[in-house]
């Protein structure tokens, strides 16, 4: 765009001065048509001057001549009076005529030759009047210098004659000059004027183009600023509608946030009153549930004393019976309630030293007055986040466990360790005790699911149950191994950066 | 010689109280036992009101106190007893089905001297009672007598 615009205007300006150039030319024509015109004046009038200063001269010659002539003949002061001012009149007029042709070497020289001839013409004037004034009228004498002065008058006539016709033809030349420029000026007036003309006209339709082309750029521009406007106004509009309704979402969010605030309260509080009925539940079942287990074994136990004897085996085993169930389900109470407290209660939770822990079920663990073979492996267990009292529960069940399912072997190996993976501690207790069928592993951590039977192992099979549950509300997991009479590993994993349920 | 004192049984369920009353006799002990069957009638005996008004002056050697009985309950008998100055001397043992985390740290609270569970095995109960008796009737030494 700026190279275009730099040619237009190059353009413009080449235009305008081509343009104005005939102007120019034609001033300068003019005006030297004008000057030219004052000079050829001028040189008319000089040439009127020159032509009466011969004139002038003739005259005055013939003035001298006329008063010599007329003093020869009368006499009379008067006359010569005459003759001398025709004289100097006549040298004046010769001297004046010779500044007058300066200009014309031509002139200068037949000025030069008048002068010259004069001379003798004037001595003639004066050898006559002298000749006069001394002999008085003499005929013959003043005869004579009349011939002589015709003779000498002719070159005389002849140079002014051809000065003037000289000065004449100059003039006429310089007339025609001027008449001939005369005719060329309106010729070049006019082609000057149309040329002018001619630029003038294509300047304007360079400007006009340029015009034509800005006005469809604007025409453009306008259009173009139009669209623009529009889409400004859409996308504003768009934008506001976006925003409308982005404030409407929040709006609707922060209902719905209050109304989810409002549920999440109602549940909360659903949830403990909920927790609430089972810790009354859990409290009846305490002390309703156990009392009449109690007095069924009590008082079997009482019947037994009071028939010693006198009962039969069979009724005897039939009593034993009636007190084990008793017993039994006094177990099962007491477990479910063990159970259920895991779940309900909250997980306090703190920094757990897992060998100081393991060291203190290990030694509870044991049945007191049973003999045994047993040789721990603990290895060394870092300290985790979770609740003391269930963690132990935990370590209780697991070694208790391994404690219970080994008492056949004569030496029982119980191992203990832990290891660590990315984000959680990964627990392990193996034995080299009955082991279990890994058909029903999935069964080993349901309530009250047992592979052996009671008489094998005694057990209510709420342990694994209850390692399960606490390990999962400290966002942990729970499984198992084993093999049919070689042993069983059992695994539980705990999230080290804790933020398992609080 | 001075003259046993009682052991004051608060129990509500009749076969409990026989059960307990022969788990006591059997562990020979000489002592009576007061039977208050809720927790007013052990207050009445207690506080020597109502049926009670003429007992005997001292106070039994210990109080062997169900917790969940009808009317009032264990808790309520306990805070009374420690509520007065002269009651509040006598030994309370919480002799219950319950060992609910929340009896237990409310009757330590309120001033429980002992806290037993009674098993549902006979065995273990008679020797639990047995324990108890031999151990709070004789072994124990008792708070002085204090003047009516």
């Amino acid at each position: 765009m700026p190279r275009t615009y730099k040619l237009l205007n190059r353009k413009i300006l080449a235009g305008i001065t081509l343009a104005l150039t005939p102007l120019f030319v034609i001033g300068f024509l003019l005006l030297r048509n004008v000057l030219r015109q004052q000079a050829t004046v001028s040189w008319v009038t000089h040439t009127h001057e020159v032509l009466n200063q011969i004139d002038q001269l003739t005259d005055a010659l013939s003035d001298a001549e006329n008063g010599r002539r007329g003093y020869v003949i009368s006499g009379q002061e008067r006359y010569l009076n005459h003759h001398r001012i025709g004289r100097a009149r006549a040298l004046e007029a010769i001297r004046k005529l010779r500044g007058m042709v300066l200009d014309n070497s031509r002139q200068i020289h037949s000025c030069a030759d008048l002068a010259r001839l004069m001379v003798p013409r004037l001595e003639l004037f004066d050898e006559s009047i002298a000749h006069r004034q001394a002999h008085g009228l003499d005929v013959a004498a003043q005869t004579r210098f009349m011939e002589q002065g015709q003779f000498a008058m002719e070159p005389i006539r002849k140079v002014t004659g051809e000065m003037a016709e000289r000065e004449r033809n100059l003039l006429s030349t310089r007339e025609a000059a001027l008449a001939h420029e005369a005719e060329q000026t309106p010729r070049f007036t006019v082609v000057a004027a149309v040329i002018s003309l001619g630029m003038i006209v294509w300047v304007y339709m360079i400007l006009a183009k340029e015009n034509r082309r800005r006005r469809e750029a604007e025409i453009a521009l306008q259009s173009a600023n139009h669209q623009l406007e529009q889409k400004v106004t859409n996308r504003t509009m768009e934008l506001q509608n976006l925003v409308t309704a982005h404030k409407q979402a929040e709006r609707e969010i922060k209902v719905l946030n209050i109304q989810l605030e409002k549920r999440v309260h109602d549940r909360t509080i659903q949830l403990e009153v909920s927790n609430k009925e089972l810790e009354a539940f859990s409290y009846s079942v305490s002390h309703d549930l156990r009392a009449p287990l109690r007095h069924i074994d009590g008082f079997v136990s009482l019947l037994r004393e009071e028939t010693n004897g006198q009962l039969s085996a069979t009724s005897k085993r039939y009593l034993e019976v009636i007190a084990s169930s008793a017993r039994q389900m006094g177990e099962l109470i007491d477990d479910l309630l063990v159970f259920s407290r895991m779940g309900r209660a909250e997980v306090q939770r703190g920094r757990v030293d897992m060998n100081a822990l393991v060291t203190e079920v290990v030694k509870d663990v044991l049945t007191p007055g049973e003999e045994r073979q047993i040789e721990w492996d603990i290895a060394s267990l870092p300290e985790v986040s979770g609740d003391r009292s269930m963690l132990k529960q935990v370590w209780v069940n697991l070694l208790s466990n391994a404690v219970k399912y080994t008492r056949h072997r004569p030496v029982a190996r119980i191992q203990v360790r832990a290891e660590s993976s990315n984000e959680e501690w990964i627990f392990a207790v193996v034995d080299n005790g009955s082991g279990f069928d890994m058909k029903y592993v999935g069964k080993l951590f349901g309530v009250f699911q047992r592979l052996h039977s009671v008489e094998e192992f005694e057990g209510t099979g709420i342990g694994l149950a209850n390692v399960k549950r606490v390990v999962t509300r400290h966002g942990g997991r729970t499984w198992a191994e084993g093999k049919l009479g070689e042993g069983a590993s059992f695994f539980f994993t705990l999230p080290i950066n804790n933020e398992a349920e609080s | 010689m001075k003259q046993l004192r009682k052991i004051l049984l608060v129990e509500d369920n009749p076969n409990d109280v026989e059960l307990t009353m022969t788990a006591l006799s059997r562990s020979k002990l000489a002592n009576d036992v007061v039977v208050a069957r809720d927790g007013v009638e052990a207050l009445d005996y207690l506080f020597r009101r109502a049926a009670y008004a003429g007992r005997e002056p001292e106070n039994p050697v210990v109080v062997f106190l169900d917790v969940k009985m009808p009317k009032m309950d264990g808790m309520e008998v306990l805070r009374q007893m420690k509520e007065d100055s002269e009651l509040k001397l006598i030994p309370v043992v919480m002799l219950t089905s319950s060992r609910e985390e929340v009896d237990l740290m409310r009757s330590y609270q309120l001033g429980a001297n002992a806290y037993v569970v009674k098993p549902v095995g006979f065995q273990q109960f008679l020797e639990s009672v047995g324990q108890l008796g031999i151990f709070w009737a004789i072994l124990n030494v008792p708070p002085p007598v204090t003047q009516p």
